[in-house]
């Protein structure tokens, strides 16, 4: 008897729904309504395979048949003339990714509850976004994982070009454009890939690619190495293929900057793990450089601008690229020590760990430089001060969210931040002093602006501002809470990682 | 048993219908319904045929060729002469099934779809129809006489289409496309001579089996004129340019069958003829048809970014697409014919929804100038709704499906490029960065920012106007969706296809 | 068997008697319209309607294929195909002249009288089998053509005409002459050389010139290539070939439009039927002397009659260039004609004659047209035919349709018979030796495409042009003429596979 399709059921009804709400919501309360309830689901499915991955005993999932590694695997024949496959399995990697999209997007809307243009539209793009997201990850056919890669950029483009600010049009059509650039890089190399694996056979298959290997070693896996570096790492962003994410960032409307920083720049992340370093390992290896060198550049990079950042929001799309240097620090990390057993496994671990705090923490700040420009008119850190005083709330809720970004132990970006550069020092020893240091340097820096903003008293031209209301404070206190569980309790989420990190390296060869 | 000339039948329903819209004594609305009403029946042939194909088990007893290469095939002698008979043959196989059916779709889009003047209505849905008659007559034919009948037949109705019917540049823009297309046509006659010289014979199912004997010096200059006569109707730079006068001044159900299905004539052609028939040829000169695929795509996306009249924008995005078709035939791999084919029927249906839409827009606002058109997205939903949808489409967004057929192109593309060459796949792909910047740029102008107060009121689609182009975006989804549908069908064809060329790859 | 001559004679001389006895010009047209039609069926039914025999009246076998040694005739299939196609040029230049001619035109009994006689003589010439024999009555029908072209005598561009038509045709008429006597002179020479016999026929019996001819090439190659080049100048000014056409577009032009019909038909089928007797019986031993002449005559003609029939204003002269053009088609049936390979020669044969017979419906149509747009009123230049499609709705079709037929297209008798012809030239060009008659065939389609232009800038002028919107009254012998034409334009195409038997059967025939 085939499994109940699970993955299918979380992918497609946002999608159906979204349509249902464009269609025939007339009034906005239904749309929010049915949007939120629609998101749900997939939440709901997600704490099923959490349960299903950490306790197989319970909940059996359906495993792939050519690695036995991907659970809640389906696979239907889509385009047989072209071996196209409808093909979707999760493993602990894209699991986690598909978590926090899961995660988010029901966030998203109870922060946007008050949205009030074009309510239905606004909605339906949401849930539109969650099936693209989660079909990225989902996907383990070349082929219907480049459909949703690309497909993602259509609400995006939307939600910044309609709901943006006052440079909206610049950012969306800059947002759409470089995106779509760089993904014309991973769509040669999925034609690099088709090439190799030779046609007649089931050639998109991203489970068998991982498995055979295609790609001879030396010049081919370099030259397309670097292509889909470049492609990925567009959206990751790493430096010097950033600009487009502090326009985006700071144009978009809150709830399209929480999807964006919390899941967007995870697939780029995602498919350098899944495609550079798991599809051609050799090349990853012998590379490992140009993830640590690209990531730390990235790590310094962001932090230093943004220490010239004034806009809060400016700010956190900055250190956004800082923190997902990190996660291609990790990556290079482990690449150069992937048979030094347990010190190899902890940068791409810490990576993945990153990728879901930092989605869980770029989230909660997006949300609150968007209440801040709410209720006070401006995002500027130098026209704030003292709003202790009258929104305590949003104060608090602000330092917890700069400290988990600041990586202070308990909180979850500690843990990340923190096996990373374990997995740095093992791998490189000393020269992780360089991104330690920058990120304890602008630590502190922050903590001095967040300072000046929140405590002393209070400026009389910020008029007489409200605190956040419950719709703001709902989403925020549940990622604060995420925050506080998983700084305290890592454990099951990075066991994991280690454990889809062993497989890999054992995989490859290593350890 | 009774067999059922079903070819034969959609190619006689329109001319009936075209003389019954003529000669009856119908008003203006009556007039439509009739010409909807045999369109119908037409479109009802033409998806029987397609279940015929696409459903083998229901067996609608159709006759099939001695071969058995056409699944549906019909035959008879007109006149005799010295033991040279003339003959009526028609026969379809996974090339032209869609390609007919598309065909039948887009005459009955184009008679729902509101005529924009009150002027000679009869005439004007039996031109219509004739058209599409002679569309589909190409591409049923399987004999080179009745094949070049259709084809020039295809030049007069539309002729006088774009002649009578048109904007304001009309008489030269129709003149400009009957010169230039005939003189295609005249290039591909003289292909068409050579080929019937080589082999005695003006039967094109055993021209094609007879010709890729023919010596390669021979086969060259035989090509060659059916490349210019194929690649004028496609059009490829640098042979395109009647085509954006001819958008811009035809009615738009007359934009609808030209981008929609004439254009197509020039893809079958060059895989009926140019490239079933004379495979060595067409390996020894891949480099030209895919240099020249390549600088349509290119040079049409550049083009297209500085256009100003929304119509000319869309005719060019029409050669870029084009390109793509002679891109794909370059490459001789299964997957790349079968995308170019793909491609030929997907950009059929996304134009006609775009052609439509400019029409309308233009009927709602007054303008088709995009700098004009500015803040449409909230005084007009459901044109925003549908212009998204088949600009997405038009511009490859995977999970639509001229993406599918783009990527089909370009996998076979890198598939088939020599080793040393393979990064020249770069150029291409630009195009589509291109496609996209154009695209999205012109959805921005128009459907977004300040609304423009000179546009005075203006009202959104009326059912008849979306009602066309919502037929059309279901299939345009069906096809994204279920693209197996059409790809069985293709891919029977270029599997063949593609074993000729290879093997003439390895013989030359 | 020369029923059909003898009642067409019968009533071109009585239609003259008639004039002083009936006044009304109505009842002459009926009169010969009446003659024409008994003779055109008779015809038809010797050619193998056979309708005659069912009916019980057996006067002959059909089809007739009948030698008449005594009078240097014969009636053949070949021949009857001539006889119906200059029979069916009477009947549409009658009804149209019925319509055409005003009241104040004069002498109408001898109009009609020298029609019919100058169809008499065609038909002669048709089934001739002396050279001689041919020659009078080529000149027969010459001499009443050319008073035919005068017959408005007060019309002073139709005087005009008929002095150029008269002195080129009586230039013409004494080239052939030479030619022929050259030619006699060296048939009568070898055959007497050759062993007496009983029975022999004349030196100038056509079949028998093939045979001396080739016997004395060796020996007179220069007599008759002189007579040869005299024989071509003299038949191209007949039916108007390149360089020998320059008098046309001024005759046709100046000529009554009706006239004009006649000519660019009947005189041009009666040249034509001269031509592949002369050269496809007589000349065909010495084939190789000429056929590349006439090829390239026949590429020019057709070309120039195009290229020049682009530019014109006037449609009468636009038709008079086109029928140069289409001239240069039936060339190739002359050249075809002459293969070694008695079957691609009668294909040849059978192209030309069916491009003829098309030619009498699609040109005599055209023309016809043009004579009722005169009569009306409305003009003979392009620009007066500007909306006339809204004026007179059918007839404006019929004239599209015989005009897209010109041009070739299908399915229409124009197409058909280019088909066969071209087609032929393929077949001719596939054996060794002959390769370059491919080039005719290449050369026909490019100027059929070419001729296209013009034909439809008639049709834009007609149907896409505004003009004046009045619809107008056609008097119904011209529709019925035009009707005619219509249907013989179609009928050709459509169903040409009735027609075609018997113009192959015509052909093989020909060749024996």
């Amino acid at each position: 008897m085939a499994a109940f399709p699970i993955l299918g059921l979380a992918l497609f009804l946002p999608a159906v729904a979204a349509i249902l709400v464009y269609l025939f919501a007339r009034r906005d309360a239904t749309a929010r309504l049915g949007a939120l309830i629609a998101s749900l689901v997939p939440l709901a499915v997600s704490v099923y395979l959490l349960i299903g991955f950490l306790r197989p005993d319970l909940i059996p999932l359906a495993l792939d048949p050519i690695q036995g590694r991907y659970r809640a695997f389906e696979e239907a024949s889509w385009i047989p003339q072209i071996n196209v496959f409808y093909r979707l399995a999760v493993d602990e990697l894209s699991f986690s990714l598909v978590l926090l999209t899961t995660i988010l997007v029901p966030l998203a809307m109870i922060y946007s509850w008050n949205q009030k243009k074009r309510v239905p539209e606004f909605f339906a793009l949401l849930l539109l976004m969650e099936t693209t997201m989660l079909g990225v990850f989902m996907s383990l056919d070349f082929f219907l994982f480049f459909v949703f890669w690309e497909l993602q950029l259509v609400p995006m483009y939307f939600l910044i070009a309609i709901w943006g600010g006052p440079r909206r049009r610049y950012a969306s059509i800059k947002f759409f454009l470089f995106t779509q650039a760089a993904s014309l890089l991973v769509l040669l190399g999925i034609f690099v890939f088709y090439f190799y694996m030779g046609t007649g056979v089931d050639a998109f298959n991203m489970i068998a690619i991982i498995e055979t290997g295609p790609i001879p070693i030396g010049v081919v896996q370099d030259l397309l190495f670097v292509a889909l570096l470049i492609g990925f790492g567009t959206k990751l962003p790493m430096v010097p293929l950033h600009t487009w994410l502090p326009d985006a960032h700071v144009e978009a409307p809150t709830a399209g900057s929480v999807l964006l920083a919390g899941v967007l720049l995870k697939m780029g992340a995602y498919g350098l793990i899944r495609v550079n370093v798991q599809m051609i390992p050799e090349a990853a290896t012998t590379l490992f450089w140009v993830f640590a060198v690209i990531g730390t550049i990235s790590i310094l990079y962001g932090a230093i601008v943004s220490l010239a950042q004034d806009d809060l929001k400016r700010l956190i799309a900055n250190s956004s690229i800082s923190h997902m240097g990190i996660v291609m620090l990790g990556i290079g990390a482990s690449m150069h020590a992937f048979n030094n057993g347990t010190a190899g496994v902890m940068g791409i671990s810490g990576a993945i760990f990153q990728m879901f705090a930092h989605g869980l923490i770029s989230a909660a700040l997006f949300m609150l430089a968007g209440s801040v420009l709410h209720r006070l008119g401006t995002r500027n850190l130098s026209e704030l001060g003292g709003i202790m005083n009258r929104m305590p709330l949003l104060s608090w809720l602000l330092i917890l969210a700069f400290l988990a970004s600041l990586g202070l132990p308990g909180l979850v970006g500690f843990v990340a931040e923190f096996t990373v550069f374990l997995g740095t020092y093992e791998a490189f020893g000393l020269w992780v002093l360089l991104p330690i240091l920058t990120v304890v340097l602008t630590a502190a820096y922050y903590l001095w602006g967040i300072q000046r903003a929140v405590h002393g008293p209070f400026r009389e031209s910020l008029g007489e501002p409200r605190d956040i209301a419950l719709y703001e404070v709902l989403p925020l206190v549940v990622l604060a809470g995420l925050f506080v569980l998983f700084g305290i309790f890592p454990a099951p989420l990075m066991d994991l990682f280690n454990t889809w990190t062993t497989s890999f390296f054992q995989a490859f060869g290593g350890i | 048993m009774v067999v059922i000339p079903i070819i034969t039948l959609v190619l006689a329903i329109p001319a009936i219908g075209a003389i019954l819209t003529l000669v009856g004594p119908w008003s203006r609305k009556q007039a439509r319904s009739v010409a909807t009403l045999f369109s119908g029946i037409t479109l009802a042939f033409a998806f029987v045929l397609l279940l015929h194909f696409v459903a083998p088990g229901i067996d609608l007893g159709l006759p099939t060729d001695p071969s058995g290469t056409y699944g549906a095939f019909e035959e008879y002698t007109w006149f005799q002469i010295f033991g040279f008979s003339v003959q009526y043959r028609v026969g379809v196989d996974g090339l032209s099934v869609p390609l007919v059916f598309l065909a039948a779709l887009l005459l009955l889009v184009a008679i729902i779809y509101p005529m924009e003047t009150d002027f000679k209505p009869k005439a004007y849905y039996a031109l219509l129809q004739i058209i599409s008659l002679a569309l589909i007559g190409v591409f049923v034919s399987l004999d080179f006489l009745q094949f070049f009948v259709f084809w020039e037949l295809v030049l007069i109705p539309m002729y006088f289409l774009i002649g009578i019917w048109g904007g304001p540049n009309r008489h030269h823009a129709a003149i400009k496309f009957l010169i230039y297309t005939h003189v295609g046509g005249m290039v591909m006659l003289l292909g068409i001579f050579a080929l019937a010289f080589q082999t005695g014979t003006l039967n094109m199912i055993e021209i094609a089996r007879l010709a890729p004997i023919i010596p390669l010096a021979t086969q060259i200059p035989i090509f060659l004129a059916f490349l210019f006569g194929f690649g004028v109707k496609l059009p490829m730079v640098p042979f395109h340019t009647w085509l954006p006068d001819a958008h811009v001044e035809a009615p738009t159900a007359g934009s609808i069958i030209l981008a929609g299905v004439l254009l197509k004539m020039g893809g079958y052609g060059i895989f009926r003829i140019a490239y079933s028939m004379l495979p060595q040829a067409a390996v020894d000169l891949w480099w030209l048809v895919a240099a020249l695929g390549v600088a349509s795509m290119i040079y049409a996306s550049m083009v297209c970014l500085v256009q100003v009249d929304l119509k000319r924008l869309i005719a060019y995005s029409s050669i870029g697409h084009m390109g793509f078709v002679l891109l794909g035939a370059s490459t001789f791999t299964a997957i790349g014919i079968s995308g170019a084919i793909f491609q030929l029927f997907n950009h059929g249906l996304i134009t006609a929804v775009l052609f439509m839409l400019a029409g309308s827009v233009k009927h709602a606002t007054g303008s088709r100038e995009i700098p004009h058109l500015r803040g449409l997205g909230s005084k007009m939903p459901i044109f925003a709704f549908l212009i998204i949808i088949s600009f997405l489409a038009s511009l490859g967004m995977p999970g639509f499906n001229s993406f599918i057929s783009e990527f089909m192109v370009f996998a076979g593309t890198y598939q088939g490029l020599p080793g040393e060459m393979k990064k020249l796949i770069f150029i291409p792909l630009l195009a589509l960065v291109l496609t996209g910047a154009y695209y999205l740029w012109t959805m921005h102008r128009i459907l977004l920012g300040r609304f423009s107060s000179s546009l005075g009121k203006v009202r959104d689609l009326r059912a008849s106007e979306y009602l066309p182009m919502a037929i059309v975006v279901f299939f345009i989804f069906l096809t994204a969706f279920v693209p197996s549908l059409w790809l069985g069908l293709i891919s029977s064809f270029s599997g063949g296809i593609e074993q000729s060329l290879v093997a003439a790859l390895g013989g030359g | 068997m020369l029923l059909p001559v003898i009642i067409a004679t019968f009533s071109g001389f009585l239609l003259i008697a008639l004039t002083f006895i009936v006044g009304r010009q109505r009842r002459l047209a009926d009169a010969a319209l009446v003659g024409l039609l008994i003779a055109l069926f008779l015809s038809l039914d010797m050619a193998g309607l056979g309708l005659l025999e069912r009916l019980g009246l057996v006067l002959w076998q059909a089809p007739v294929s009948q030698q008449l040694p005594g009078l240097l005739l014969e009636v053949t299939p070949f021949v009857l195909f001539f006889w119906v196609a200059l029979l069916l040029t009477g009947v549409i230049v009658v009804l149209a002249s019925r319509s055409f001619l005003q009241k104040t035109d004069r002498n109408i009994g001898e109009y009609y009288g020298l029609l019919l006689i100058a169809l008499v003589g065609m038909m002669l010439v048709a089934a001739s089998t002396d050279l001689f024999v041919l020659y009078l009555a080529f000149e027969m029908a010459s001499l009443a053509t050319f008073a035919l072209v005068a017959f408005r005598k007060r019309d002073k561009r139709g005087t005009e005409a008929a002095m150029k038509f008269f002195i080129i045709g009586v230039v013409s008429s004494a080239i052939i002459l030479f030619g022929i006597s050259l030619i006699y002179g060296v048939s009568a020479h070898v055959a007497s050389q050759l062993p007496p016999q009983t029975g022999a026929p004349a030196a100038t019996d056509l079949r028998f010139l093939g045979t001396t001819l080739s016997l004395g090439l060796a020996q007179f190659e220069p007599v008759i290539i002189l007579a040869v080049v005299l024989l071509i100048a003299g038949f191209g000014f007949k039916v108007a070939t390149v360089p020998f056409h320059m008098w046309v577009p001024d005759v046709y032009d100046g000529a009554p439009t009706t006239v004009t019909t006649f000519l660019s038909t009947a005189s041009k089928i009666m040249g034509f039927a001269a031509m592949f007797k002369i050269f496809l019986i007589a000349l065909v031993g010495t084939a190789g002397q000429w056929t590349l002449a006439l090829g390239i005559l026949a590429i020019a003609t057709m070309t120039l009659g195009n290229v020049a029939a682009l530019p014109q204003k006037s449609i009468k002269r636009m038709l008079a260039y086109s029928s140069i053009a289409h001239a240069g088609y039936v060339l190739i049936a002359v050249v075809v004609g002459s293969h070694s390979d008695p079957a691609i020669a009668a294909f040849g044969l059978a192209g030309g004659l069916y491009h003829l017979l098309v030619y009498v419906f699609m040109t005599g149509g055209a023309f016809i047209f043009v004579a009722m747009t005169a009569t009306l009123l409305i003009g003979e230049r392009l620009d007066d035919y500007s909306g006339l499609a809204r004026r007179m709705p059918l007839l404006a079709f019929a004239m599209m349709i015989m005009l897209l037929s010109l041009a070739g297209i299908p399915p229409l008798g124009g197409f058909v018979s280019k088909f066969i012809l071209f087609w032929s030239a393929v077949q001719a060009g596939l054996v060794p030796g002959s390769e370059w008659m491919v080039s005719l065939a290449v050369a026909g389609v490019l100027n059929s495409a070419l001729s296209l232009f013009y034909y439809a800038r008639v049709i834009k002028h007609m149907y896409i042009l505004e003009g004046p919107k009045e619809p107008v009254k056609v008097p119904t012998p011209y529709s019925l003429a035009l009707w005619v034409a219509l249907i013989g334009t179609i009928a050709t195409g459509v169903f040409a596979f009735v027609f075609i038997d018997f113009v192959t059967q015509a052909a093989a025939l020909f060749f024996g």
